[in-house]
């Protein structure tokens, strides 16, 4: 390993590391790549199609190919790219979509089926007998790298937020520039580079500003950090949001997941730099074909020297000298005319030399350049709009869009000095000195040329592709990608995508802006799945609602469940649930059953106009409602859909309580609070949600009111005094207390609301009195039951996104109600009057058949089609009996019908009947 | 219907001061929390953000027609007509946290985009995703944070993880 003086790394430290399983040894500061090539390591990978070995393009994220599973210390990651891979000791790299390894690829012989595997040949080639016959294994092939199956625990990425004046992108001479001038005068600046040692391409200059290199960049770091500057290193802005937000993502030592940081920037300075464009010529794939720039990088960051002898083929203008530090370190070049139509890279698994037609010149490296691309790719992602500059042969920035420019080489500026002082302009808001480019000489793929040409060196896409997808129409850039896949690698076509449409322009005649770009979509690097999560994983992916008696009811072995985001016990005590479901709903009709009901709607309406609002926000007349009275309603949308139902209880004058499903409260809220605010005065109606604030306990049976009058509350709990549907207030306990006979059982029922803090004592006497009766404590599981022998409806498990409430039954507010509410019109149309309109009822099964299936069809026998659906179905513990409720076309016509039931491919028969199929006189609710 | 009793870990209530790391995160209890709204609720002082809360009782502004009174005297609940006031009791709707130290802020803007050179008249943030009501209390490095009771566990576990983040 041979490391030239004078490069910006330290390499003084020795790091040992291995790839594709033989031993190699790097320095302190190299990337997997720089230290593979000190090594002599020419082939890093194999691309995606033709397996056809690649070597080193490009010296950072740039390379398309060099694309390696890394493992250190138990810590293994897929598709890290070398050239940006940090190295560090004892990392083991092997290249993926190689076996057994890149050297030697089993699968490079699919080079040789090439001809006919050109663009589009599996579109072409799996459509008979049927594309997903060959779908798994062409899947198995695709794709690069694998997963692990592990999880891995602590892969959390931390995520923050951040501002600042200034945020300037890339850390090389114009970035540097720009921060420097802008953080001396007064700027919050940030300044962020991918980079561990920042200064981008500043190494590869003899001097700057009478400096060298080094000096001048520690120099500027120096002041930006004294003038208060902030300089985030190894950190990536991949993407560009709404609203001036830019992604930034920090990388951190091998195995440690990165820093993603949301940055909200009030101005910010594209300082990306520029790439090179590769030269399309015959054989340009081969190991040893390597930009111009990466060449110099590698020697001027690293102290490598790619070569011994190097070919040059470019229309940059300063090429030979740039190159005049490599060719002083021993690097012969001879340079070539790179418009001579008949280069030919020659060599196949490393280049050696090339070829001008019987003339071989030798080479071990051809260093090549059709001229640079400005990093435009975030400029685009904020919308910037791009013009075409002849003399640089490339797309600009317009520097339109007001709150980022672009600087430097990303602005299309390469002249340092040039570069310093426009990037010091912006800095500070002034305009830059006018540019005059040395233009250069148009170097583009020649359609028609012989030999393979490559334009995308990952997706092995040719020029004969491009001319393929030309002749078949699929001229639009946008379609040339997705039918060559053309820039859709994970390098995102950073050094194809000029070179494909610059061809298609060629091919139809056109300029190259004719043609335009493709879009450019963050992320402008590959960035893991995790750094978008963040936090957002596990128990904090989506957090459930916790009850108050959550403690309480572990304690009572309650199998917890999610009940439309709430942690609810489903069911009490070990065993079967079946088992247990059924007990608790037969003990609860027996005797009396406990129910934690807190997540129940408590909505407060108030203020002069409550009593219109509730009334106009309801389907059903709440107008009338009087102090202490409760009743059952609907809220509909605007198309008059069942939105939810519940009971609204008139606490007093302009004073009501909402009592809505459970897992409706926020929908519902935000529903008041929207029609609070549109077509009524907003200042006579204000929504309070006290959900959480009251806990409500439900006790159910037969013996409720036993339980309930052991509170020793002072209010009369009989049925004269308290009948179903009305409200009282008493204390217990000293705190007030809010008692509701309203039931969802059928039986008789007290729901009882006090405060959450008072919920554990409450819980505890009622609990005590229900298991001394014999009852039960009740879970969601057995009330589903209970209702369902009622023929209560669950909204949106009994109605769907089309159902009306006369199709549950309620038809007299359509027909009568004279003030306005919310669906009123709706209820009124051709759809809503429609007599086929699917109506809910029950189902009976015949005698000894098992309960239908929730979500069987109810079907028509000829022609056969669905007619509705089960919506909810049990086997009754209490009918010792299946109930079911559903969904059918002119239902309520239909009672006492015999129908036919579908479900998983085999048929049979049910009985349309009316929903309630227990105590349908409602004796017991009454009682 | 599942079973998830084991999915989700008991709820561990913060009933001593929490520290992470460069935070303290604890719990503040006995303060009446009184949801007030109506048209004139601005009339009398209220905090919005970053301006810190000084003693209590005091109020705090969700909206403009919305404050909550913290530490303040009972009031009766309901339509207040000649105040034109809707009251409503939340103080066991809303669990009120602190946190405080110099890596409070830190801890913060890893929840929401927060600055403290924008100020906004109402202190309802989302931190996490979850609805909070944030502002600073009595100190440059003292915050309250209310959370509806039912994600509170959610608010804390978010808290601990990006303490440990940050540590990492």
């Amino acid at each position: 390993m041979t490391r030239h003086a004078g490069a910006a790394i330290d390499a003084s430290r020795k790091l040992r590391f291995t790839f594709d399983g033989r031993a190699y040894e790097g320095v302190a500061g190299d990337t997997l790549a720089s230290a593979l090539l000190a090594n002599g390591v020419r082939i890093v990978g194999r691309s995606f199609k033709y397996h056809r070995p690649r070597g080193l393009w490009g010296a950072w994220v740039d390379k398309p190919n060099a694309i390696m599973e890394v493992s250190l210390k138990g810590s293994e990651l897929p598709n890290c790219l070398a050239t940006t891979t940090t190295l560090e000791d004892g990392m083991e790299a092997r290249a993926v979509n190689a076996w057994p390894n890149a050297r030697r690829d089993i699968k490079g012989g699919l080079d040789l089926f090439s001809r006919f595997l050109t663009a589009g040949f599996y579109y072409k080639t799996f459509i008979w007998p049927d594309w997903h016959l060959f779908e798994p294994s062409i899947r198995k092939m695709a794709g690069l790298g694998s997963v692990s199956l592990e999880h891995l625990d602590d892969y959390i990425t931390d995520q923050s937020h951040d501002q600042c004046d200034l945020l300037v992108i890339g850390g090389g001479p114009a970035g540097l520039a720009a921060a420097r001038e802008s953080a001396e005068a007064g700027r919050d600046v940030v300044l962020v580079d991918d980079q561990e040692l920042i200064g981008g391409s500043a190494y590869q200059a003899p001097d700057i500003e009478e400096q060298y290199p080094e000096d001048w960049v520690t120099s500027q770091r120096a002041a930006i950090e004294t003038a208060g500057g902030r300089i985030l290193s190894r950190t990536t802005a991949y993407g560009v949001y709404d609203h001036q937000l830019v992604a930034l993502i920090e990388t951190r030592a091998f195995g440690q997941t990165p820093r993603l940081t949301r940055m909200r920037a009030r101005h910010a300075l594209l300082a990306t730099g520029a790439i090179d464009r590769p030269v399309t010529l015959p054989g340009n794939d081969t190991p040893g074909v390597m930009s111009l720039t990466a060449a110099r990088e590698y020697f001027h960051r690293y102290g490598v020297l790619a070569g011994g002898c190097a070919a040059l083929i470019s229309n940059q203008t300063d090429a030979q000298t740039a190159l005049a530090p490599l060719q002083a370190a021993g690097l012969e070049i001879q340079a070539l005319d790179p418009a001579d139509p008949d280069l030919k890279i020659a060599g196949a698994r490393q280049t050696t030399g090339v070829t001008l037609r019987d003339r071989h010149i030798p080479a071990d490296l051809v260093l090549t350049s059709a001229g640079r691309t400005p990093m435009v790719h975030l400029w685009r992602h904020a919308g910037g709009k791009l013009t075409w500059s002849d003399p640089l042969q490339a797309f600009l920035p317009d520097n339109q869009l007001g709150w980022m420019q672009a600087i430097g080489a990303a602005n299309g500026t390469f002249d340092t000095d040039t570069t310093l002082a426009e990037a010091r302009a912006r800095a500070t808001g002034a305009t830059p000195p006018a540019d005059q480019p040395e233009p250069i000489q148009p170097l583009w793929p020649r359609p028609g040329a012989k030999g393979r040409q490559w334009i995308d060196f990952q997706h092995d896409v040719t020029l004969k592709d491009v001319e393929l997808a030309a002749r078949e129409n699929y001229a639009s850039v946008e379609h040339l990608k997705r039918y060559t896949t053309l820039g859709m690698a994970s390098d995102q076509g950073k050094t194809s995508n000029m070179a494909g449409l610059a061809a298609m322009a060629t091919l139809q005649g056109k300029e190259i802006p004719q043609v335009g770009t493709t879009t450019f979509r963050p992320p402008f690097v590959p960035v893991p799945l995790a750094a978008w999560a963040g936090q957002h994983q596990r128990q904090l992916y989506h957090p459930v609602k916790r009850l108050a008696l959550e403690p309480q009811h572990r304690d009572a072995q309650a199998a917890l469940c999610e009940y439309g985001g709430w942690l609810r016990p489903g069911w009490y005590g070990a065993g079967e649930a079946d088992t247990r479901i059924a007990h608790e709903a037969r003990t609860a009709r027996a005797t009396a059953g406990l129910l934690d009901g807190s997540p129940l709607g408590k909505i407060e309406v108030m203020g002069p106009d409550a009593t219109a609002f509730v009334n106009f926000m309801f389907y059903n007349t709440m107008a009338t409602l009087k102090p202490g009275q409760i009743r059952y309603g609907f809220l509909l949308t605007e198309g008059g859909i069942v939105y939810d139902d519940g009971v609204v209880s008139c606490l007093g004058e302009n004073h009501f309580l909402i009592s809505c499903s459970s897992s409706h409260v926020d929908g519902v809220r935000g529903m008041l609070e929207t029609w609070r605010q549109d077509g009524n005065d907003p200042d006579q109606i204000f929504v309070h949600d006290l959900t959480m604030h009251w806990a409500t306990l439900t006790v159910t049976g037969p013996q409720a009111r036993d339980i309930v009058e052991t509170l020793g509350l002072e209010a009369d709990l009989s049925s004269d005094a308290l009948p179903h549907m009305r409200f009282a207030t008493s204390t217990w306990n000293e705190t007030p207390m809010r008692i509701a006979r309203v039931s969802f059982s059928g039986d008789l029922s007290f729901e009882l609301s006090l405060r959450s803090s008072m919920a554990p004592a409450l819980w505890d006497h009622l609990m005590g009195e229900t298991k001394k009766i014999g009852g039960t404590l009740l879970g969601i599981e057995a009330m589903s039951v209970l209702r369902a022998e009622k023929g209560y409806i669950m909204v949106g498990k009994d109605t769907d996104g089309e159902t009306m409430p006369h199709d549950l039954g309620f038809t007299i507010p359509r027909a009568k109600k004279t003030a306005p509410f919310v669906g009123d019109r709706s209820l009124h149309t051709e759809t809503a009057n429609d007599p086929h309109r699917k109506q809910l009822v029950g189902l009976t099964v015949p005698d000894g058949a098992p309960p239908l299936a929730t979500g069987a069809h109810v079907v028509s026998d000829a022609p056969r089609r669905s007619l509705g659906y089960v919506t909810s179905s049990y086997l009754s513990p209490n009918l010792d009996r299946p109930v079911a409720l559903g969904l059918v076309e002119n239902g309520a016509a239909r009672l006492g019908e015999e129908v036919t039931i579908w479900h998983d491919e085999t048929l049979s028969k049910a009985t349309i009947t009316a929903p309630c199929a227990f105590d349908p006189e409602g004796d017991r609710l009454h009682a | 219907m599942r079973d998830d009793s084991q999915t989700w870990a008991a709820p561990a209530p913060l009933t001593a001061p929490l520290d992470l790391g460069g935070a303290t995160l604890g719990r503040v209890t006995g303060l009446r929390q009184t949801l007030i709204s109506g048209t004139r609720v601005l009339s009398t002082s209220a905090t919005g953000w970053p301006a810190p809360v000084q003693g209590a009782p005091y109020r705090i502004v969700l909206r403009r027609d919305r404050v909550v009174e913290v530490g303040g005297a009972a009031h009766p609940e309901g339509w207040d007509e000649a105040a034109g006031e809707a009251r409503s009791d939340i103080s066991d709707g809303w669990t009120l946290l602190e946190l405080s130290g110099a890596g409070a802020f830190g801890l913060l803007r890893r929840g929401t985009e927060l600055s403290l050179a924008e100020p906004s008249a109402s202190v309802v943030r989302k931190l996490w995703g979850l609805d909070v009501w944030l502002y600073r209390f009595e100190a440059e490095d003292k915050f309250r944070l209310h959370i509806a009771r039912a994600l509170d566990e959610a608010l804390i576990g978010h808290l601990r993880l990006a303490a440990d983040l940050a540590r990492d």
